[in-house]
C-alpha cells in the first residue's frame, strides 16, 4: 500500500554476453535501466546507426499494415469484401508469449519476403498508376478539341504551295472569327464544327504563313500538340483504353492485397519487436563498456532481487553484481503497489505528477475522497448505475485497453458512489418521489429542499479533506525530525478546524447545544489562528522579516478560508445535476398525456438525461480532480517522481506474456 | 388575462435563455473553426478534439433550464397560468440575470479556452484527453454558479 522499495543494482559482465543478458533482463520485466554515469577507461556505445536501420524497418512494417488496411477498406466500399473483414490497426489485441516475441527476428525475412516487400511494390505501382492515369487524362483533354477534325495529325503539314495550321483559340467567339477573316481575307479559317468556336483549321498560300500565324496568335492561338500518325479519336480511344486497363490493375492490386490481411497479427508483433528493439538500443546507450566488460546500473524493486539474481546467474558466466539501498540524494523510480480499490484512482494522482520515491503515496486518501466527492456531485442512482454498467461493459465486453481502461475503471468505481449518495439523497433519475414511498423513506435528505444542509455538508467535507492534507504534511515533517515545525505549520490547522466544528455544531443546532463545548471550540479556533499568524515569521532572522511573516500568515489564513469555500462546488455541481434532471423530467412529463406524444416524451426523457449525465459526469470528473490537485495536494504533496518502467516493455499492439518465459534465450 | 407581471415574467424567460444561448453559439462556432483547422491538417485528430467543441454548449442548456423553471413557476407549464404581481415579475427578471450574463461571458471565454486546447492537441497529441478537458471544463464552474444563483432566487426567494 505504498511506494515499492527499490534497490540499486550495479552489474559488471562480459561484453560478449551483453546482448543475451540485456534480453534476459527485459524478459523478467522488473529492471529499470539507469544511466551508469561515467568511469575512467569506460565509454558508452552509440547505437545511432542501428537505431536508424531498425526504425526504417519499423516504418516499412507500419506502412505495409496501413496499405493492407486501406486495401481492405477499399474492397469493403466496393462490397467485394465482408464488413467483418475490416482490419483494425490500433488497440492491443495480440497476446504473444515472450519466448516467441524475442525470436521475431527469425520471422523477419519471411514477413519481408512474403508481405512487406510485396506490399511496398504494390504501393509504388499504385503511385505510378496514379501518375500515369493523370497523364492520360491530360492527353485526352488535349486531344478532345480535335475530335471532329477527322484526319490524322501527320497529314496536317504544309504542301508545296499551301501552309496549314491546326490548333485552338481557347476564348474564341463568333466575333473572333469575323475579325480573323476580315484581317486576312486571303486565308481560309475553317471552323471544324459549327458550334465549336475553339478549334481552328487555317489555310493560306505559303508566302502569307507568318502573317496568318501572327493574326492567330493575337487571339491566343495554341498550336495542336500532336503530330503523330493518329487521329484525335484514336488518341482518345487509346487513352481511355489504357486508363481502363490501369483501373483494372488497381482493382487487381487491391484484391491481391486483401489476401495479406491474414498477416496483420504477425505484422503487429513484428512492429512491436522493432519498437522494443529500439528501446533496448536506447537502454544499451546508458551502459558503460570497456574492451571486454560492460557496466550496467539499474533500479529494481527490492522484492524482485531474487528473480534478478537467478536470471543473471543463468545467463552470465562470469560477472560481478551488487545491490544497495538508494541514498538520499538519488531519485529512484516510483512503482506503486495499491489494493484493487485504490488502483483506478492512481490516474488522478498521475495526472498531477507521479509520487516522489521519498514521499508517502497519497493514493489511498485520494481514492477515498475522490470516491466520496464524485457521488456527492452526481448523486443519482440511475446515473450511477449507467456509469458503472457502462464501464463494466467497456472493460469486460469491449476489452478496452490503455487510457480508456483506466478512465473506465475510475468512472465505474465512482458510479457506485453515485448510487450510494443517490439513495441517501432520494434521487432516482431525478424523479420526484412521494413522501410515502419506500425509496423516499430510505433516503436521508432531498437536495432541492435541504439546501442549507447541503451547503454546510460541502464545507464540512472541505474541512475534513484539508485536515487530512495538513496531517499528512505534519507527519512527513515529523519523520524528518521537525516536530516543532509540524505542529506550528500543519497540526495547528487541524486544531483550528476541530475547534470550528465544535463551535458550530454545539451552538447552532438546538438539540445538542452545549455552551461549554461550543466555547472551548470557539477559543481553540481563534487561538489556533492567532498562534498560526504570530509564529509564521519565526524563521526569519530580522525583526522586519518577522513582522512581514505575520502579514504573510494573515494572508495564509484568508487563503485557507477561500480554499474551504472552494468546496462549495460539491454543492453547486450536485444541485445543478439534480435541477437539470428535474427539468428534463418535467418536459418529458408534459408530453405524457396521450400515446402519440408519449413517444416524444420518452425521447425527451432519454436525450435530456443523456445530456445531463454527459455534462455533469464530465464536470464532476474535472472539478473533483481540481479539489484533489489544488486544495488537497497543495497542503503536502510534491510529486515529480519518475515512473518505474521496466526497460523495453512499451508496446503498441501486442501484449507480451511474460509468464511464458522460455528457459534460455 | 395577461398582466404586467406576466409580461415581465416572459421577459425573464427570454433574458434567461438569451445570454447562455447566444454566448454558447458564438463559442461553439469559434471552437468549431479550430476543430476544422486541426482536422484539415490531420483528419485522425478529429476524434480527439471534437468533444472539446461541445463544452461551451452547456451555458445554453443552463439558460434553457432556468427558462423552463420560470415557466413552471408562473404555471405556463403544468398547473395553468397563475397571477403574477409586478414585483414578482421584476424578481423573476433579477433571477434570470445571473444565468444569462454569467452564461454569456463564461461561454465566450470558455470558447477561447476550447480553441486553445484544440490547437494544443493539434500540435501535440500527447496532451489529448484528460488534461485538455480540464483546461476547458474549469471555466464551467462559474456558469454552474450562475445557474445556481438563479435557481436559488426562484426556489428559495419567490
Amino acid at each position: 500500500m505504498a511506494v515499492v522499495p527499490m534497490m540499486k543494482m550495479t552489474f559488471v559482465g562480459l561484453e560478449g554476453e551483453r546482448d543475451g543478458i540485456l534480453n534476459r533482463l527485459s524478459a523478467i520485466g522488473c529492471v529499470h535501466i539507469d544511466d551508469a554515469g561515467s568511469i575512467e577507461y569506460a565509454a558508452k556505445k552509440s547505437n545511432v546507426k542501428l537505431k536508424e536501420e531498425t526504425n526504417a524497418k519499423l516504418v516499412m512494417t507500419e506502412r505495409s499494415m496501413t496499405f493492407i488496411s486501406d486495401a481492405v477498406k477499399h474492397e469493403i466500399s466496393l462490397k467485394k469484401a465482408d464488413k467483418k473483414s475490416a482490419v483494425k490497426i490500433d488497440g492491443r489485441s495480440v497476446p504473444v508469449p515472450y519466448g516467441n516475441f524475442v525470436q521475431m527476428h527469425r520471422d523477419e525475412y519471411r514477413l519481408f519476403g512474403r508481405v512487406i516487400d510485396i506490399t511496398e511494390k504494390m504501393r509504388d505501382r499504385l503511385t505510378e498508376i496514379e501518375a500515369e492515369t493523370a497523364r492520360l487524362a491530360a492527353l485526352k483533354k488535349q486531344a478532345l478539341p480535335f475530335l471532329d477534325v477527322g484526319v490524322r495529325f501527320s497529314e496536317v503539314t504544309d504542301t508545296a504551295d499551301v501552309a496549314m495550321l491546326l490548333g485552338t483559340l481557347p476564348n474564341a467567339n463568333a466575333q473572333t472569327w469575323e475579325n480573323l477573316r476580315n484581317e486576312l481575307p486571303d486565308a481560309v479559317f475553317e471552323q471544324v464544327e459549327a458550334t465549336n468556336f475553339e478549334t481552328v483549321f487555317a489555310l493560306c498560300v505559303k508566302s502569307q504563313k507568318q502573317e496568318m500565324l501572327n493574326a492567330l496568335l493575337k487571339y491566343g492561338f495554341l498550336r495542336c500538340p500532336f503530330s503523330t500518325n493518329d487521329t484525335a479519336e484514336g488518341i482518345i480511344f487509346e487513352s481511355d483504353r489504357k486508363t481502363y486497363a490501369l483501373q483494372a490493375e488497381t482493382e487487381d492490386i487491391y484484391t491481391r492485397a486483401l489476401a495479406f490481411s491474414k498477416y496483420i497479427p504477425e505484422l503487429k508483433a513484428l512492429y512491436d519487436f522493432y519498437s522494443v528493439s529500439i528501446q533496448k538500443l536506447d537502454a544499451d546507450e546508458d551502459v558503460l563498456c570497456t574492451e571486454s566488460t560492460f557496466i550496467l546500473a539499474a533500479w529494481i524493486p527490492a522484492k524482485d532481487k531474487k528473480t534478478v539474481e537467478t536470471a543473471l546467474s543463468e545467463c552470465a558466466s562470469a560477472y560481478e553484481v551488487s545491490f544497495r539501498e538508494p541514498t538520499e540524494d538519488e531519485l529512484p523510480p516510483t512503482e506503486l503497489d495499491n489494493p484493487r480499490f485504490v488502483k483506478p484512482f492512481e490516474t488522478v494522482t498521475e495526472m498531477y505528477s507521479v509520487p516522489n520515491y521519498w514521499e508517502r503515496d497519497p493514493n489511498v486518501f485520494v481514492a477515498i475522497f475522490y470516491f466520496i466527492f464524485f457521488g456527492l456531485m452526481l448523486a443519482d442512482v440511475g446515473y450511477g448505475l449507467i456509469l458503472s454498467l457502462g464501464a463494466l461493459f467497456l472493460i469486460k465486453v469491449m476489452k478496452v485497453e490503455g487510457g480508456m481502461r483506466t478512465t473506465a475503471s475510475l468512472l465505474g468505481c465512482c458510479g457506485i458512489s453515485c448510487v450510494i449518495w443517490g439513495i441517501l439523497f432520494r434521487s432516482w433519475f431525478a424523479i420526484e418521489l412521494s413522501p410515502d414511498s419506500f425509496l423516499y423513506k430510505i433516503g436521508v435528505l432531498s437536495p432541492l429542499e435541504d439546501i442549507i444542509i447541503m451547503l454546510i455538508m460541502s464545507l464540512a467535507f472541505g474541512v475534513i479533506h484539508l485536515s487530512v492534507g495538513y496531517m499528512l504534511a505534519g507527519v512527513a515533517q515529523c519523520k524528518k525530525g521537525k516536530v516543532f515545525d509540524a505542529i506550528l505549520d500543519n497540526f495547528i490547522w487541524v486544531v483550528a478546524f476541530i475547534g470550528l466544528v465544535f463551535w458550530l455544531v454545539f451552538s447552532m443546532l438546538d438539540a445538542i447545544s452545549v455552551p461549554l463545548l461550543s466555547n472551548i471550540g470557539k477559543y481553540a479556533f481563534f487561538g489556533a489562528l492567532v498562534v498560526k499568524v504570530v509564529t509564521n515569521g519565526r524563521h526569519s532572522k530580522s525583526i522586519f522579516g518577522k513582522v512581514f511573516g505575520i502579514f504573510g500568515g494573515a494572508y495564509g489564513v484568508i487563503n485557507v478560508m477561500s480554499d474551504i469555500m472552494s468546496y462549495l462546488r460539491l454543492f453547486g455541481l450536485g444541485l445543478a445535476s439534480a435541477v437539470m434532471g428535474y427539468v428534463f423530467n418535467l418536459l418529458g412529463g408534459l408530453l405524457m398525456g396521450n400515446v402519440f406524444t408519449a413517444i416524444f416524451g420518452i425521447i425527451v426523457f432519454i436525450i435530456g438525461h443523456a445530456i445531463n449525465l454527459g455534462i455533469n459526469a464530465l464536470g464532476t470528473y474535472v472539478h473533483n480532480m481540481r479539489l484533489q490537485h489544488v486544495e488537497f495536494f497543495g497542503r503536502f504533496y510534491t510529486g515529480e517522481g519518475i515512473k518505474f518502467k521496466p526497460f523495453a516493455s512499451d508496446t503498441r499492439f501486442v501484449k507480451i506474456d511474460y509468464a511464458d518465459k522460455i528457459e534460455r534465450i | 388575462m395577461i398582466s404586467l407581471g406576466h409580461v415581465l415574467a416572459f421577459l425573464a424567460v427570454a433574458i434567461a435563455f438569451f445570454g447562455g444561448g447566444t454566448g454558447s453559439s458564438i463559442a461553439v462556432a469559434r471552437a468549431g473553426a479550430a476543430v476544422a483547422g486541426v482536422s484539415a491538417e490531420d483528419p485522425k485528430k478529429y476524434g480527439k478534439v471534437t468533444l472539446l467543441q461541445f463544452l461551451p454548449a452547456t451555458q445554453g442548456i443552463y439558460g434553457f433550464v432556468i427558462a423552463i423553471i420560470i415557466l413552471v413557476k408562473i404555471g405556463v407549464l403544468g398547473s395553468g397560468l397563475i397571477d403574477v404581481s409586478t414585483e414578482m415579475g421584476m424578481s423573476l427578471i433579477a433571477a434570470a440575470l445571473p444565468v444569462s450574463l454569467v452564461g454569456f461571458f463564461s461561454a465566450i471565454h470558455q470558447g477561447k479556452a476550447a480553441v486553445a486546447a484544440i490547437n494544443m492537441v493539434g500540435r501535440n497529441t500527447e496532451m489529448a484527453g484528460g488534461r485538455a478537458l480540464i483546461i476547458v471544463a474549469i471555466v464551467e464552474l462559474y456558469a454552474i454558479f450562475g445557474l445556481l444563483a438563479s435557481i436559488l432566487i426562484i426556489m428559495m426567494g419567490l
